[in-house]
C-alpha cells in the first residue's frame, strides 16, 4: 500500500517547487508513506536531513525516491549513522546525472518525437475523426512510456539500491536518445518538405512566404528568441498578403 | 458566455499538468486545443491553433530553475478570444496568433511568482512537521497553493483574451486587408510547415544537420513525385 501511495504521491512532487530548495518537499511528500516511524527528536533530525536541495527530472525522480526508500529502510532496522550520510551521497550523485538523461530523453527525445508524429498525422488525416484518433494514439503512447518510468523508476531503484547507477549504465539510454532525434529529425525534415511541395501545388503566392520564412528560422533560430522570428515571420506572411 | 468561462476555466485547469500534477502533456496546446475545441464544437480551428502554437514553444526547454514562456497560457488565451468571436471574419484566427505568444510570457510571470512564495511555504510545512509530526500541512499548503494558481491563471486568461479580441477588432482593417480569401485559409495549414522548424531549437546538434538535409530532400522528393501523380 505505502508503495502506491508512494507512486501516486510522485504525480505531485513539483506541486511546492521552490527556487531556494526546489523539490524538497515534493520529494519529502511522495516518501512519506514509508517514513511513518518519524518520532520526536529523531524527527527533528530527519527533518534537516531532508529540507535539503533536492531538484532532478520529475519523470526519473522515481528512481532516487525508490533508492532512498530501499536505504532508509535499512537505516531504520540497523541504526548506521553512516546510511544517513550515505542516502545524502546517493541523492546528490543521482539527481544531476538522472536530470540530465530525463531532460535529453523525455523533453529532448520523446515529446518532439511523439508531437512530430502526431502532426503527421493532423496535417494529412484524410478526416477530423482520423485525425483525432491519430492524437489519441500518440498521446496514450508517450503516457505510456512516462508512467512506466514512473512506476518502474520506484520498484528498480528500490531493488538495485545503492547499486542503481550500474543497472543506469548498462540500460545506455544515451544510444536511445540519439536514435529518436536522429528518427525526430528526419521526420521533421520530410514533413517539411512534403509542407512546402504541398504549398507550392497550391499556387506559387502562396508557397514564396513560406519558402521565405522558413530560410529566416533555419538562419535565425538558435541565435535570436524565437519571439521575434515569429515577429519576423508574421511581417512576411502579411507582406506576402499585401502582394497576393 | 457560459462556454467561454468554461472553457477558460477548464484551460486554467489543465495548466496545472505543467509542475503541478502530472506532466501528462495536457497543457501542450496541440492536445488542449483540440480538446478545448471539441468541446466548444470547433475541433478544426483546435487542431490547427494547436499545432502552431505548439511548434514556437517547442523549442524551449525548462531546465533547472528556467521558466520558459507558458504555451499552456498562450493556448488558453488564444482559444477565449477564439470563443469571444465566435462566427467573425476569417482573418482573425492568424491575428490572434502573435498576441496570444505574447501572453506566454505573462503566463510565465504568473508561474514565477508562485515559486517564490513556495519558499515559505515550503519551511513553513517542514517546521510545522518538525514540531507536531503533522504532514497535513504539505498537501494543504499544495492544495491552497494550486487553488491560487487556478484562479490567477483564470483571471488572467479572461482578462488577456478579452484585451486582445478588443484590440484585434480595432484593426479589423488592417488584418482584414493581409489576410484575404484563400489566402487565410493556406496561411492556417502552411503555418506548421514553417512553424516545424522551430524544433530545431531542440536539435542543436550540428552532427544532426545531415539527417535534417537528407529528410528534407526526401520530403520535397516525394512530395513532387505525390505532385506529379495526383
Amino acid at each position: 500500500m505505502g508503495f502506491i501511495m508512494t507512486f501516486i504521491r510522485t504525480f505531485f512532487i513539483q506541486a511546492l517547487w521552490n527556487y531556494d530548495k526546489m523539490m524538497n518537499s515534493g520529494f519529502f511528500f511522495a516518501l512519506k508513506p514509508r517514513l511513518e516511524k518519524f518520532a520526536g527528536i529523531q524527527r527533528e533530525r530527519e527533518v534537516r536531513r531532508f529540507n535539503t536541495y533536492f531538484n532532478t527530472h520529475p519523470f526519473m525522480a522515481s528512481f532516487i525516491i525508490g533508492a532512498v526508500m530501499r536505504l532508509e529502510e535499512e537505516y531504520y532496522e540497523t541504526g548506521n549513522e553512516e546510511l544517513a550520510t550515505e542516502i545524502e551521497n546517493i541523492k546528490l550523485k543521482l539527481m544531476g546525472p538522472l536530470a540530465a538523461l530525463g531532460d535529453s530523453l523525455f523533453w529532448g527525445g520523446l515529446k518532439p518525437f511523439f508531437i512530430l508524429c502526431s502532426v503527421f498525422f493532423l496535417f494529412f488525416a484524410p478526416s477530423l475523426s482520423w485525425a483525432l484518433t491519430g492524437l489519441f494514439l500518440y498521446w496514450s503512447g508517450y503516457n505510456t512510456i512516462h508512467l512506466s518510468f514512473r512506476y518502474r523508476g520506484l520498484t528498480v531503484g528500490y531493488r538495485y539500491g545503492r547499486s542503481l547507477i550500474v543497472f543506469l549504465k548498462k540500460l545506455e539510454i544515451q544510444k536511445k536518445v540519439d536514435f529518436l532525434r536522429r528518427t525526430a529529425i528526419i521526420l521533421l525534415g520530410v514533413f517539411w518538405g512534403l509542407g512546402i511541395t504541398w504549398l507550392f501545388s497550391e499556387g506559387l503566392e502562396y508557397g514564396w512566404p513560406f519558402l521565405l520564412s522558413s530560410l529566416f528560422i533555419i538562419l535565425l533560430v538558435r541565435r535570436m528568441p524565437n519571439i521575434l522570428i515569429v515577429g519576423l515571420t508574421m511581417i512576411i506572411l502579411l507582406l506576402g498578403g499585401r502582394l497576393c | 458566455m457560459t462556454l467561454y468561462l468554461l472553457s477558460t476555466l477548464l484551460a486554467s485547469i489543465l495548466i496545472l499538468d505543467v509542475t503541478y500534477v502530472g506532466q501528462f502533456m495536457l497543457s501542450e496546446p496541440i492536445f488542449m486545443l483540440p480538446l478545448l475545441g471539441l468541446i466548444s464544437g470547433q475541433p478544426r480551428e483546435g487542431i490547427l491553433a494547436g499545432m502552431n502554437l505548439e511548434f514556437v514553444f517547442l523549442g524551449r526547454l525548462a531546465v533547472g530553475a528556467s521558466i520558459p514562456p507558458s504555451a499552456g497560457f498562450a493556448a488558453a488565451v488564444f482559444w477565449g478570444a477564439v470563443l469571444l468571436n465566435r462566427g467573425g471574419a476569417e482573418w482573425y484566427l492568424p491575428a490572434l496568433f502573435f498576441p496570444s505568444l505574447l501572453a506566454g510570457y505573462w503566463g510565465r510571470e504568473i508561474d514565477h511568482l508562485f515559486r517564490k512564495a513556495h519558499n515559505g511555504l515550503s519551511e513553513s510545512a517542514f517546521r510545522s512537521f518538525s514540531r507536531s509530526g503533522r504532514y497535513s500541512r504539505f498537501s494543504r499548503f499544495g492544495a491552497v497553493s494550486l487553488l491560487l494558481f487556478v484562479l490567477a491563471n483564470w483571471a488572467s486568461i479572461l482578462l488577456l483574451s478579452w484585451g486582445i479580441h478588443k484590440g484585434t477588432l480595432l484593426l479589423s482593417s488592417f488584418w482584414g486587408d493581409s489576410f484575404h480569401g484563400g489566402y487565410v485559409a493556406m496561411i492556417w495549414k502552411g503555418l506548421p510547415v514553417m512553424g516545424v522548424l522551430f524544433l530545431l531549437d531542440r536539435f542543436h546538434d550540428k552532427k544532426n544537420n545531415g539527417y535534417l538535409l537528407g529528410g528534407m530532400a526526401g520530403g520535397l522528393l516525394l512530395g513532387g513525385v505525390l505532385w506529379a501523380l495526383l
